[in-house]
This record gives structure tokens, C-alpha cells and sequence, in this order.
């Protein structure tokens, strides 16, 4: 894996922020306008508990300087808490200085802060650390302005890229945003992401100048995409020539293709091992499952907890060169062991790639934005009986022919030796190659459901749980598997795993018994007992009861759950009322429930699929409603009456 | 998280230049022979020792030492040591060791430690920690570290916490006193031991100490785990030994001095907030509310800061301050209209305080008693009568959603000391009674042919009630507050839309808080055959938990005193007629009483319901009684009626 040195790791906890005045520096502070001064509340932000009047930021990598000049309304008691300053710095590699705040109260007074500032110790390591200037404004009431700017600069020259996220917890009235590159030899661009043409910086004479108008403050939603992926960004890079998306692509392509074919190579040792696993296979199909099998055996180095430097030291765990030293010593990243299985494929006679692929777990892929730590991870495609088909055996417990979703409806490079490979999209999965299958047997006991419950977790679902318990042993993963389930059922029940299931296999299946006591489900009135059968919604609520969204919806992958829900009828009870059997069909998602009463049972079943992923806000309504029926459909209930004697 | 996620990735990167292997007393102790322990354990505690010196100065030096065998994955956090210090407190020697379970020895020294401020709150604090991590701390490692504290501390007591999150084999805890001098021992939740003595030294031990698991709403560790508490006495006595309540509260008076003179400015705020206010009490509310609203909470605690309050000038000045600052500027105002005041000191983890153990560390936080005058309200919740004093009001200036008149939840059946010229006395602070927090909700509906019901909901609530509410709300945008409520009603419904919602009071803690909206619920009602289910209850939940009792040790702390009542109508369509109704449902233990009623009258649904809560604390005995009341409750809220 790559890593920063540990320096820039620190430097990136700065705020990329630099303040000063807008163009040129001035060490002045505003003059609030009246208007500034009287307001309650911004129309662009109604309820809020401060706004940013101003955030002016001056970075100047020709100079190493940078400043910042914030101006903070507060309109609520809320919003005091933004009196409170916290500059930080690293001392050796930043310095601050010139550091000035006020407070404007809303008669006009002008309080300068004259107080003691703090240097606080935020973490000290071996030979670095990282400090905070700190201190707190006097009197800061709702209707105060807060103001204050600093001065930041740098002794080193580094081309590291800057980046400016444009929005924050508070809503921001005036964004200006001024960064003036390196001249010289080295070429300086942007890249900007949730801004649109109008809004992009622009270069004027030397440097770069941003401004933006009534930034809203970041929200933050259930099953959206991560705030790195939401948030506008814009980060400026330096490169050498004229920066071009087309041949840095095709570079980094060619680059990789380099590298990952010499590690990969044509070794003789790698042919008599693939050899040896695939004699005797009866199918190209049953070659390739034996090569993804006996790379699923080595050591796994990616998915392993952490250890320190002296463990690792004395462990003595060498870089491979190759394939054939990851064959050797057993062990290796994901990433190498997955170009150990496209050796094995080929020395096995199949044609096989590496497809470097970008994770869509905590940003979208980009291509605009000249990143390669954009791209980190790498699987095989294997060319089987004419079809190309995907392979991650460098993931534990990934099944053959599975890839984990993170790398699925996402970019990909196919690496071609000398070509700058081909783009591709990672395919997509449909909503069985993740699901949930629960069966229950019960019987009525008095007020509680009693019986057995059998989860059968396919695909994804089986993958994930397998991931969460790969470094755990038998007693957390079982504590893992019983919270699960206690949670489907209401308060007061008693869940309890009656086997371990196999949590160390790559099967396509993972499956779990339980033991359960249900309470408080049935409800009695009079001489009728209602039983709504949907036991594992039972404590389900609606993930969308906001009527207002402002992100779209993010589904990690397409997924069903298939429910079977079986009740003994108990002895002076029958049934009076079914609820009809319901059909929802929202086209991307859907709920069917049948109901059957039959042999001194009534069973239920139900499937509820997503199969989709990402659902825009104009869609939020209907999958609102949808939601919603779905709660009115699992809360219907059987009617139980005594039976007549 | 941001600080959370570099900590851990500096600890797994720190260099580690120490290659020595584990010491004698460790390997001695990796061939301790282990009774079996459940399989969910996360490790044992093979010894903890301590051996604390103290010196004629008064100066105290402790060694920690502490053994662990990580016996399951859960336990790999025993490989991560915290120590803290602050500015009068000198770390020296802290080092630790593994040796793995293949036998393969680690060392890791203080320069390998990450060293970072705690986040507790503080703006600025001298206090710090050290953190370091253990190689190796995987199942059938032994884990080790040791360290010393040299400090010079504010009382002459020791406390020795031996009971732990993990069981503990061996627990060691040696004094060494100069000649002449003596100590007195206190056992909390465990059985006294006699020492061992060699000359001025004195050792205990115990062996095999149950974990303390972790369970919901149980108490604080604090209050229930077991330690001993030593008192050390130089010859011819001396005041730090906190031999009383008195000798604490003294101490702490003397830091006071001085420090709630008013200047002109005070004493001109003080003439300001109480113009115009006819009695005493409304001027001591007007104050109050300044010190609570107008002075932001900001601490720096700077060495004896952590216990002395900042001058009644820097806080009124700064219009900020910690909790002993703000009770500061409200006393030196209180004493510019003539009323007096005290300081109360007090820990907001209820139980922590023992009445019969004197010592500092029962404090973290401090509180106003102010005397009321004859013609105050008799009918204040917090307030205490002392014998000498006379009626105390008891007020949280800190609390900035908990009106003067009460007290927060976490105040309540709690202890405090009251700090006063002539010493101190501590003081029970009751439960409130459960009128003090209330919670009204009225719903006017009318259920549609197509099964939906719309109409309009009020919800009122007052006290502890209210100031959750309105904490929760304050910290939300515009847009929020509606998802908040949303959210809530997800609990009770599956389909519905909220309009018009309004707040009334949301900034103003004296009065209650009032939330109106207007809700359509559609399908509320089932059609089920030839009948129609409707539950009564449409809205809210009583039942905070059914605690599990299989293996739970400790008692339940509940949400509090309150008075919940609900009246929800339901008008039915012309010709529906009822078939059967819910019975009336009636719980009364100690700890709360519930009643519900349904009736059908006219073409409406009545729905009454009362839900009353007395007090916090419920012991393990009664826990069974409650989850029997509480299941009763969730019984009621999901019955239906039937109509036809």
C-alpha cells in the first residue's frame, strides 16, 4: 500500500485554507455593514446558528505564505460556540503568525481580543507533533460578529496538491478563495468537483481567484454517498508539462501495465505449480475454481490486524519481487495475490489481465481529477470459454466469480503490456448475488413466539459478515451473529446461535440457526389475538422518514431479502382474518407477501429487493412511499379467535 | 475521528529502538496457572499492583504495574496503555512488555508514546496523556507496563481501584509511610482486608476479582466497583488528609477568597437584570438566567485551576467561563442584592459520592446553593432546607436548558457539598417529583373511509422533559427539526406526513416547550376479513427497556421523574361500530405507575393514558417488577380495537 511519509500525513490534517484579503494582502479587518450588523437569520440557510459572512483564503505557493480572514455572524445561542478559535500547526514545517480576532457586537462595539492565547499539544510522535493556537473571544452573544485572520507560512517547498473543501458545517455567505502557483518549470492546473463551469476558479495573470455566493452548511443524510463525494472541492495541482486528462490516463497506464506485468512475468516455477493444482480438472471452469482456491490459501497480508514495527521487524516479512516469491514465501498483499492468480490463469493456458479498479466506497471515480490514488485496487479477468469474467481472489472469503461490491458499477483500467490499457465499467449485480434468506418455525407459548430460526446469507451478505469476523475469534463473531438478530426482534426477545456457522470458508453461503423467544409481538383484544407474521420487521422503521432529502439515495449494492415465516397454530385458536397477499413494485425495488394457512400452519412469505444503487432526489418521494407501504404491509396482522368448542 | 484514526496510526507506527525482553516479575507471571473463564472474556488481570510511597514532604510516589493474558480477540485493546498527568504531575518510567504466546518478548519505552492533550471539553487544560501500544496484544499474549507518578496532591488520600473491566487474578496495593505517620482505610463494595506490615509499610491483596461487564442503565462503574480508599495522617495531624467534609470544604473555601469581588460593572449588570422585578426571587431567576445564558461555557483549567474558579471580573469580562467560574459571577451578583450563596461541589455520575468518605475525587463539578427568602415560591422543586442555613435553592447555572427552580436529572437523588464559611456539610439532593417534568400530548383526528387518520397533534412539555427536547432541537437547522421529529414518529408509524409544524419557547428554557404539527397517517387503520383494526395509542412510547436479567449484577438507573399523560381522539366514520375495545390497562410498582383507557364515545375513539415516573435508581431486586410493568405498558400500546 502506498503511504504518505508521515510529515505530509500530519500537514493534511491542516486545514487547506489560506487567509488574508481578497487579491492581494491586507492585514485589515472589515468594516461590518449595517445589514451585517441587524441580521437575524439568511434566507439561505433559515434555522442556522451562525453564518460566514466571509471566508477569504490567500494561498501563495511562489511565496510559501498563506493567510485566512474569517468573519462569523452568530445568530443563536448555538452559535456562541464558534467564539471558541483553534489554529493548528505543524512546528517545524508551518508557522503562524500575525494573528488577530475581534468581536463586533451588534450596537457596532468593537472588542479586540487582547487575551492570552494557548498552545495547545494536539499529538506529539517520535520527532514531530502538531500544536493548536487556541483561544476564546469575550462576549460573544447571538447578534455578535466574530472575526479574526491569521498568516501561515512554510519554509519548504513541496508540489504537494492543495485541496479547498467549499462546504462546512455552517453555511457560508461569500466564499473567495485566491491561490497564486509556483512559477518555473512545473505546470499548475485545478480540478474541481461540484462546481459548475461559472463557478470554477479562474486564472487571472498569475493566479487562481474563486468566489462563491450563499454556500448552504453540509447536511448529513442516511444511505447517502460519503461527504468526501458530496462536498464541492476544488484542488490544485502542479505537473510537469501541460496537464492533459487523456495522457496522464494513459501514462499511469502504461506505467502500471509496466510494473504489474514484471511482477507478473512468464515464471517456469508458477507453470509447474499451476500444472500441479489444475491436473486432472475436468473443465476450464473447474482449472480456474482450483487456482482461485489455492490462491484463497496463502496469507493474506491486507486483511490482517495491524501490528507494530516490532512485530513486523521481527517477523521478517520480505517485499516480493514477483509472483513466484509470493508463491514461495506465502504470503502477500490483495493486490499481489490477485496478480499470482492471472500467472496462474495464464501459465493454465487462459488469457488474463489485471483491471485496476477504483472503489466506490468512499468517493466516485473521477477521471478528471489526475489522481491515481483514485485507482487502488486490482482484480483478474479471465477470458473462460470465450466469456471475460472477474476474479478477486486477493479477497478472503469472496467466492469465485464474485467481486466485492466496492469494485463493482465502477471504472476500470485494463492493463495491456506497452498500451495504456482499455477503460472499462466494472459490471454490475443484481440483487441474488446478495441475500438475506431467513426461515422461521414457530409456535405460540402464551404471549411468546417460540421456535427456531434458520439465516441463510448468499453472496455479498455471506462476504461481509465473513470480512467482519476474519480477525475475530468464535466468541465476538457469536456475539456478532446474536446482536444481529436480537435486533429484528422486539424488546424482550431472546435470541441465541444453536451452531457456529463456517465463517472461515469462501462458500457462496453462509448459514446460521438460532433459538428465539419473541415477545412483545402478539397483541390480545378481547377474544381475538392479533399476530402480525413479518417477525423480522418487527422493529423495523422507516430508513427514509424525512420528507425532505437533499442528497440522493446510495444503496451499497442491489440486495433481497427473502423471508419465510411459518406458525404453528396453537391448540383453541383459529384463524378468523388472513391479511391479503400484497405486490409493491417500484420498479428498482418491490415487496411481494403470501399468505397460506394450511396443515395446523399459517406461513408467510416475503421478499423485499433493491436493485438498484444510486436513486436521484426527484425519486425520493416514490421511494419514500414506497417505504412506507412496505411498514403498512409488515405490520398487518393475523387474526387468531378461540376456536368453538 | 479525524484525531482518533492518526492516534491509533502513530502508536502502530512509533518507532521502537528498545529491544530488550520482558523483565523477571513478568516471566514469573506468564507461568501463572489460569481457572477457565468464559469464552467471551477478553483477558485477565494477572496482577495489578500498586506501591505507593509517601514522603515527609507530602510529596507521593506511585509505581503502577499491571500484568494482562489477552484470552480472546476482544481483548486486543489490553495493548493499548493510556497515562495521564498534568502539570503537577511527573511521569517517569513507563515502559511495557509482551511476551507473545510463541514465546517471542517485546519492549516498549515512553519515548515510543504518542503523547496527546485529552478531549474532554476543556479549551485549554494541562492535562495529558501518554499512549502507548503493546506488540502483540493478540489472544495468549501476555501484556505488561508499569509506570510512576511522582506529585504533590491537594489531599493526603490514596484510592486503589482493583476491580476492573477484565477479572483480575492478583491485586497488590502497598503503602510506605514515613516514620510517625498513620493512615485510616475505607473498602467500597468489597470485604474489608487487614494489611500485611513490615515497619512503615502496608500490603494488601486480593485475589480473583470478578469483571465488571458493562450492562444498559446500569449505575456508574465508580459507584459500584470495588477499592479502598487510604487516608495517610502526619504526626500531629494535618488538613489534607480530609479527614471530614469540613476540612474539604475549608480547603476549598480558601481558594475562594477574593474571588467574587464585583467591580462597578458587576454591580451595575446586577441593578440592570433585576430593575423592575418585584420580589427577590424573580431578581435571583433574572441573575440566574445570566449566568446560565449570557456566560458561555469555555474552561481553562491551568494546574490549582482545575479547582479554583476564575475571578467574578475575568468572567463577567469574557462573558465566559467554566462551571465554578459561572457560579462565580452569579454569586458576586447575588451578593450585590443582598442574597447569599454557596458554592456546591458535586460529580454528576449519580453514587459516585459516598457521604461517608470524605475526599476530592467525589467532585467534578460545581453548583450554586442560594438562600431563598422568606416569600420565595414554596413550590420550587430544588431546593433543600439546612439546619443552620435555612432554605437552599439548588441551581445548575452550567445546565443552559434547566430553568432556576430545578435541577437536572443527573442532580437528582445525588450528593452534593455544600461549601460555606464555617466548613461544609453535604447534602442529599432528592429525586424531583415527577410533576416537575411533564409531557402532554393531545391528538384530534379523524379517521378516513380510506383508513388514514389526519388532524392535529400539541405536545407540551415542561422541566427535564422539555430541556431534552429543546437541547436536541437548539442544536438542529430548520430543516433538521422536522427530520427530528419525523424520525420520532417513525417509532409509531410506518406511513405519514407532518405539516405545519411550529415551536413555541424553543429559546426560552422558563417556559415549556410547545410542538404542534399537523399529521396524515394514511392506512392507518387494517381491514382485517369484515373488521377494522385500529390501535387506540396512535402515538408515543412509555417503555424504556425490558433489561435483560440472565447474568445482570447491578441495578437500572430510569430516564427519571415525569408525568407523561395523552389524550388522543380518533372521530370514526358514520356507521363504523365498535366490537371490541382494548381493556383498560393499570400498573403500579414503586418505581411508576401507568393507566390507560379506551372508550367509544359518540362516533370517537378516546384514548386516555397516565404515565407516571417516581424516581432513578431500581435496585437489582426490582428490576423483574419493572420489566413486568414495562411489558404491560408495550402490551397496551400495541392493542387494537375492533370495529366493524
Amino acid at each position: 500500500m502506498r503511504r504518505l511519509p508521515l510529515v505530509f500525513s500530519l500537514l493534511l490534517l491542516l486545514p487547506l485554507t489560506a487567509y488574508g484579503a481578497w487579491g492581494r494582502p491586507n492585514k485589515d479587518f472589515k468594516q461590518p455593514t449595517p445589514a451585517e450588523l441587524s441580521m437575524t437569520s439568511v434566507d439561505f440557510a433559515p434555522g442556522a446558528p451562525a453564518v460566514i459572512l466571509d471566508w477569504i483564503a490567500r494561498h501563495d505557493d511562489d511565496n510559501s505564505f498563506a493567510s485566512e480572514h474569517v468573519r462569523i455572524k452568530v445568530l443563536t445561542a448555538e452559535g456562541k460556540k464558534y467564539g471558541d478559535i483553534e489554529l493548528m500547526y505543524v512546528p517545524g514545517y508551518t508557522a503562524l503568525s500575525d494573528i488577530k480576532a475581534r468581536v463586533i457586537q451588534p450596537d457596532g462595539k468593537v472588542v479586540p481580543f487582547t487575551g492570552k492565547m494557548y498552545d495547545k499539544l494536539v499529538i506529539r510522535s517520535g520527532g514531530y507533533k502538531v500544536m493548536q493556537k487556541t483561544f476564546s473571544l469575550p462576549d460573544v452573544q447571538p447578534g455578535s460578529i466574530i472575526e479574526y485572520r491569521f498568516e501561515r507560512t512554510w519554509p519548504i517547498t513541496s508540489y504537494m496538491p492543495s485541496t479547498w473543501v467549499l462546504q462546512r458545517e455552517l453555511p457560508i455567505a461569500r466564499t473567495q478563495i485566491w491561490v497564486k502557483p509556483y512559477t518555473g518549470d512545473i505546470t499548475s492546473f485545478f480540478l474541481s468537483k461540484g462546481l459548475t463551469k461559472e463557478q470554477s476558479p479562474k486564472l487571472i495573470d498569475d493566479h487562481y481567484e474563486l468566489e462563491l455566493t450563499n454556500t448552504a452548511a453540509f447536511e448529513e443524510e442516511p444511505y447517502s454517498p460519503s461527504d468526501d463525494e458530496l462536498k464541492p472541492r476544488v484542488s490544485f495541482y502542479y505537473t510537469v508539462g501541460k496537464p492533459d486528462v487523456e495522457k496522464y490516463w494513459s501514462e499511469t497506464g502504461k506505467d502500471w501495465a509496466d510494473a504489474i506485468e514484471r511482477f507478473i512475468g512468464n515464471r517456469s516455477g508458477i507453470t509447474k505449480v499451476a500444472n500441479e493444482i489444475t491436473a486432472g480438472a475436468v473443465s476450464n471452469d473447474d482449472k480456474l475454481r482450483r487456482l482461485y482456491a489455492r490462491v484463497q490459501q496463502l496469507r493474506n497480508l491486507s486483511f490482517e490486524e495491524d501490528k507494530t514495527i516490532q512485530e513486523t521487524r521481527r517477523e521478517k516479512l520480505k517485499d516480493s519481487r514477483h509472483v513466484e516469491h509470493v508463491l514461495t514465501a506465502g504470503y502477500g498483499y490483495r493486490n499481489e495475490l490477485n496478480r499470482l492468480f492471472v500467472a496462474f490463469a495464464r501459465a493454465a493456458g487462459f488469457q488474463s489481465s489485471i483491471v485496476c479498479v477504483s472503489q466506490r466506497d468512499q468517493m466516485f471515480f473521477a477521471k478528471q481529477m489526475l489522481d491515481r490514488n483514485q485507482i487502488e485496487s486490482e482484480v483478474a479477468v479471465v477470458t473462460i470459454d470465450g466469456e471475460e469474467k472477474y476474479f478477486d481472489p486477493g479477497t478472503p472469503h469472496l467466492p469465485y466469480g464474485l467481486l466485492s461490491w466496492e469494485n463493482t458499477l465502477t471504472p476500470g483500467l485494463k492493463l495491456v503490456r506497452k498500451t495504456p490499457g482499455t477503460w472499462l465499467n466494472m459490471p454490475d449485480q443484481t440483487a441474488v448475488l446478495a441475500q438475506t434468506r431467513r426461515r422461521a418455525d414457530l409456535a405460540l407459548d402464551g404471549d411468546v413466539l417460540k421456535g427456531k430460526v434458520t439465516v441463510t446469507w448468499v453472496g455479498q451478505e455471506a462476504v461481509r459478515r465473513r470480512l467482519e469476523a476474519h480477525t475475530h475469534d468464535d466468541a465476538a463473531n457469536k456475539k456478532t451473529l446474536e446482536d444481529e438478530a436480537k435486533a429484528w426482534f422486539p424488546d424482550g426477545s431472546t435470541v441465541t446461535l444453536a451452531s457456529m456457522p463456517n465463517l472461515k470458508s469462501s462458500d457462496d453461503t453462509l448459514v446460521a440457526e438460532y433459538t428465539v423467544e419473541v415477545a412483545n409481538l402478539g397483541t390480545n383484544a378481547g377474544s381475538r389475538t392479533l399476530v402480525p407474521l413479518a417477525v423480522f420487521s418487527s422493529t423495523r422503521k422507516n430508513p427514509f422518514s424525512a420528507e425532505q432529502r437533499k442528497h440522493p439515495v446510495y444503496f451499497r449494492y442491489p440486495h433481497l431479502v427473502d423471508d419465510e415465516v411459518v406458525l404453528k397454530l396453537p391448540e383453541g385458536l383459529a384463524v378468523e382474518s388472513l391479511p391479503k397477499s400484497q405486490n409493491l413494485d417500484l420498479g428498482g425495488a418491490g415487496l411481494s407477501t403470501t399468505w397460506k394457512n394450511a396443515g395446523g400452519s399459517v406461513t408467510l412469505n416475503r421478499k423485499m429487493f433493491v436493485n438498484t444503487v444510486l436513486i436521484a432526489q426527484n425519486n425520493y418521494p416514490a421511494l419514500r412511499r414506497f417505504y412506507a407501504e412496505v411498514g403498512n404491509v409488515d405490520q398487518e396482522a393475523l387474526v387468531l379467535r378461540k376456536a368453538a368448542q | 475521528m479525524r484525531f482518533a484514526a492518526l492516534l491509533v496510526s502513530l502508536l502502530a507506527a512509533a518507532p521502537a529502538f528498545a529491544w530488550g525482553g520482558a523483565p523477571d516479575w513478568l516471566k514469573q507471571l506468564a507461568t501463572t496457572q489460569l481457572p477457565s473463564y468464559p469464552a467471551d472474556t477478553a483477558g485477565v488481570a494477572l496482577l495489578d499492583e500498586v506501591i505507593t510511597t509517601v514522603t515527609p514532604a507530602g510529596e507521593i510516589k506511585t509505581l503502577h504495574r499491571r500484568a494482562h493474558k489477552v484470552l480472546s480477540t476482544s481483548g486486543r485493546d489490553l495493548g493499548y496503555v493510556a497515562v495521564y498527568y498534568d502539570s503537577s504531575t511527573k511521569l517517569t518510567n513507563f515502559q511495557a512488555w509482551a511476551i507473545a504466546a510463541n514465546g517471542e518478548e517485546y519492549r516498549v519505552k515512553e519515548r515510543d508514546a504518542v503523547e496527546t492533550s485529552p478531549f474532554d471539553g476543556e479549551l485549554y487544560s494541562d492535562f495529558k496523556a501518554k499512549v502507548l501500544r503493546i506488540p502483540s496484544a493478540e489472544p495468549g499474549s501476555i501484556v505488561a507496563y508499569e509506570y510512576e507518578q511522582i506529585e504533590r496532591p491537594y489531599g493526603l488520600q490514596d484510592l486503589w481501584s482493583f476491580q476492573r473491566e477484565v477479572p483480575v487474578r492478583r491485586a497488590r496495593y502497598t503503602l510506605v509511610l514515613p516514620a510517625g505517620w498513620e493512615y485510616d482505610a475505607r473498602w467500597f463494595n468489597a470485604e474489608a482486608k487487614q494489611p500485611a506490615v513490615t515497619g512503615n509499610s502496608y500490603t494488601w491483596e486480593v485475589n480473583d476479582v470478578a469483571a465488571i461487564k458493562e450492562e444498559p442503565g446500569m449505575p456508574d462503574s465508580r459507584a459500584v466497583a470495588a477499592r479502598l480508599a487510604v487516608r495517610f495522617h502526619p504526626p500531629g495531624g494535618d488538613a489534607r488528609s480530609h479527614r471530614s467534609w469540613n476540612d474539604i470544604a475549608r480547603w476549598y473555601n480558601g481558594l475562594l477568597t477574593g474571588r467574587r469581588a464585583a467591580t462597578p460593572a458587576i454591580q451595575a449588570k446586577a441593578r440592570e437584570l433585576t430593575q423592575g422585578k418585584a420580589t427577590t426571587y424573580e431578581k435571583i431567576a433574572a441573575l440566574g438566567k445570566f449566568a446560565q445564558q449570557d456566560v458561555r461555557y469555555v474552561a481553562i483549567e491551568i494546574g490549582i485551576g482545575g479547582y479554583q474558579p476564575h475571578t467574578a471580573n475575568d468572567v463577567f469580562t469574557n462573558r465566559y467561563g467554566d462551571c465554578k467560574d459561572k457560579v462565580t459571577v452569579l454569586a458576586s451578583m447575588l451578593n450585590e442584592i443582598g442574597v447569599e450563596s454557596y458554592y456546591m461541589l458535586v460529580h454528576t455520575e449519580r453514587g459516585v459520592t459516598d457521604k461517608e468518605y470524605p475526599t476530592l475525587r467525589s467532585f467534578n463539578h460545581a453548583i450554586i446553593a442560594v438562600k431563598l427568602p422568606a416569600d420565595a415560591p414554596k413550590d420550587l422543586f430544588a431546593t433543600v432546607n439546612h439546619p443552620k442555613l435555612g432554605r437552599l435553592l439548588v441551581f445548575d447555572p452550567t445546565n443552559d436548558q434547566i430553568p432556576v427552580g430545578l435541577l437536572p436529572p443527573y442532580l437528582q437523588e445525588n450528593r452534593a457539598l455544600l461549601v460555606h464559611a464555617d466548613g461544609g456539610d453535604m447534602i442529599e439532593l432528592a429525586a424531583h417529583a415527577p410533576e416537575s417534568s411533564r409531557l402532554a400530548r393531545t391528538a384530534k383526528l379523524t379517521l378516513g373511509a380510506d383508513g388514514g387518520v389526519s388532524g392535529d397533534v400539541v405536545e407540551t412539555r415542561t422541566g427535564a422533559s422539555a430541556a431534552a427536547t429543546r437541547g436536541a432541537l437548539q442544536t438542529l437547522r430548520e430543516s433538521e427539526r422536522k427530520q427530528y421529529i419525523e424520525s420520532g414518529l417513525a417509532y409509531s408509524l410506518t406511513h405519514y406526513q407532518i405539516t405545519d409544524l411550529a415551536f413555541e419557547n424553543l429559546d426560552d428554557p422558563s417556559k415549556s416547550l410547545v410542538v404542534r404539527y399537523k399529521l396524515a397517517a394514511p392506512a392507518y387503520a387494517k381491514r382485517a376479513a369484515n373488521m377494522l383494526l385500529v390501535r387506540p395509542r396512535l402515538l408515543g412510547r412509555k417503555a424504556e427497556r425490558i433489561v435483560d436479567l440472565k447474568a445482570r449484577k447491578f441495578g437500572y438507573t430510569t430516564d427519571g421523574p415525569t408525568l407523561e399523560v395523552d389524550e388522543i381522539d380518533i372521530v370514526m366514520p358514520a356507521g363504523v361500530v365498535a366490537d371490541e375495545l382494548p381493556p383498560a390497562a393499570k400498573v403500579s410498582t414503586p418505581v411508576l405507575s401507568y393507566t390507560s383507557e379506551s372508550k367509544f364515545e359518540g362516533q370517537t375513539l378516546r384514548y386516555r393514558r397516565e404515565y407516571r415516573v417516581n424516581r432513578f435508581a431500581v435496585p437489582l431486586e426490582g428490576i423483574a417488577e419493572l420489566n413486568k410493568a414495562y411489558s404491560a405498558i408495550l402490551a397496551d400500546e400495541r392493542s387494537a380495537a375492533v370495529f366493524k
